[in-house]
């Protein structure tokens, strides 16, 4: 059934033409992909710049390596788990560097938009829903943050990209009972994380 | 049910990736469970935050930032082949490189391959080296007689004096100044002038391997043709060729270098020598000797 599955690539067609070296081939795809490939990477990372980098990084490291991709998987799953692969190093290189300060659960997470929103008359409700909006989503962002890197790809993959169970368990190369125990523990940690932040719950 | 159980189910049961019984026991279960509500109710949030968080958009720039890093990528696998296989395409140091190679190729294969070019002539410049060579012999043997003939004129006029006996050939300096009886030689001058350089050139060429050529001067050929003869015999030396001309005699001999000497010095007491030519480099042995045996005259002293 699997198998069926992956054969019907629709991306078949654009992958030959790139291992023909047919270059606008491949900004077809660039342009299919790159907006999923770039949120991966910045749920991943958390940070959108360095985001863009990996994404440049990871079609670059594509357009190297297509020669060598069997089509046993779908193209859009082997671009996945490139983009995957790279966010994940660069979160250790960067946390190496120390740049990337670990999200504190026991803290409550302050933001600009705090300041801002203090600021603000009562009487604006549309700029303060948009600006509360704004800050749970930044807090929510630092929750997953927090996440250990094999609980946070489970829950970029299936809960915001909603990939199905067998194509995380191919692009993550874990079985699909893995990927569903470790959906659970992510799930439970980012639940007490989230509830730490007023206005989530 | 306990509610462990139905909590790790509610993880199914929200993703809708359950059976139908199973979700009914859940639903029964949550009926009467407050916890499990919560618990349910606090997933739901979780994937719904998940879920709000919604998209970003990648910047305008991503796409044609992203294609010119492939296109720089793409000229850089193509600049191995394309580059050196179209020349127009070709960068001026590449083309300049295959120039300079190609001259320092040019210049190595030329000179290694002169050794043999030089084997190849080396045959044909001897030979024309050679050639002005025997020229040059052949004319001075030619001035030679002709001073024979101007010195015969002069003989002839004090030919009154008989050949001197043959017993005092050995007196050399003393009796070269007598005159030869110049009668032999006035004789048949335009024969004389005519055959000359005739033997000359092909003793010539006969001793072109190595040895020696030497003329003799003496008054009487015949003895000292028979003189010689018996020096060359003693010396064990073998006579390969005689040869009577109108006015001298040759003879070929064969003689081991190392007694040449020697046999200069016995020539010596028969006449006056000359050493025309002396090729004696090489190895030491047997070596052909020509020996011109002439009347004497004033001039070749």
């Amino acid at each position: 059934m699997k198998e069926n599955k992956y054969t019907a690539d629709e991306d078949g067609e654009s992958v030959s033409l790139c291992k023909k070296g047919d270059i606008d081939a491949f900004e077809f795809l660039v342009k299919k992909h790159q907006k999923r490939m770039l949120n991966i990477a910045f749920r991943m990372i958390g940070n959108y710049e360095e985001a863009c980098e990996v994404v440049q990084d990871a079609f670059v490291s594509a357009y190297k390596n297509i020669r060598k991709f069997e089509e046993k998987a779908r193209f859009s799953t082997w671009l996945y788990t490139i983009v995957m692969n790279l966010s994940k190093n660069r979160i250790k290189q960067l946390r190496v560097r120390g740049y990337h300060e670990e999200f504190s659960m026991d803290e409550p997470v302050l933001t600009e938009d705090d300041q801002i929103k203090r600021t603000l008359a009562l009487d604006e409700p549309s700029i303060l829903e948009r600006l509360e909006k704004k800050e749970i989503q930044q807090k929510v962002q630092g929750c997953i943050d927090s996440l250990e890197s094999e609980f946070k790809e489970v829950l970029v993959l299936r809960d915001m990209q909603g990939f199905p169970y067998d194509e995380i368990s191919c692009m993550l190369k874990v079985p699909e009972g893995t990927v569903k125990s470790r959906l659970f523990r992510a799930r439970s940690v980012l639940g007490k994380c989230l509830k730490k932040i007023k206005g989530v719950f | 049910m306990q509610c462990h159980d139905i909590q790790e189910k509610l993880f199914v049961y929200i993703d809708g990736d359950i059976s139908s019984e199973e979700r009914m026991l859940i639903d029964e279960h949550l009926k009467s469970c407050e916890q499990c509500n919560k618990t349910l109710a606090e997933m739901k949030k979780t994937t719904e935050c998940l879920r709000d968080l919604g998209d970003i958009e990648p910047p305008a720039w991503l796409t044609q930032k992203i294609m010119t890093k492939i296109r720089s990528e793409a000229g850089r696998e193509k600049s191995l082949w394309q580059k050196l296989f179209y020349p127009l395409h070709t960068k001026l140091p590449v083309e300049a490189a295959v120039a300079v190679l190609l001259a320092v190729t040019t210049v190595y294969i030329f000179k290694t391959m002169q050794p043999e070019m030089k084997l190849a002539k080396a045959p044909l410049e001897e030979m024309t080296a050679r050639m002005p060579f025997k020229e040059t012999k052949s004319t001075d043997k030619d001035l030679m007689s002709r001073k024979n003939d101007i010195v015969s004129g002069k003989a002839s006029q004090a030919s009154q004096h008989q050949a001197a006996p043959l017993e005092k050939r050995d007196e050399k300096v003393s009796e070269e100044k007598r005159l030869p009886s110049a009668g032999t030689v006035a004789k048949d001058e335009s024969q004389q002038r005519a055959l000359s350089p005739a033997p000359a050139l092909r003793a010539l060429a006969e001793s072109k391997k190595e040895g020696l050529y030497l003329t003799v001067n003496v008054r009487d050929i015949k003895k000292a043709r028979e003189d010689i003869m018996k020096v060359v015999t003693q010396l064990n030396g073998k006579i390969t060729k005689t040869e009577s001309l109108a006015d001298r005699d040759v003879l070929t001999i064969e003689l081991n270098s190392e007694r040449f000497d020697e046999l200069l010095e016995k020539l010596k007491l028969i006449g006056v020598v000359e050493e025309k030519e002396r090729t004696l480099d090489g190895p030491k042995g047997n070596r052909e000797i020509k020996i011109e045996i002439m009347k004497e005259s004033k001039q070749t002293q």
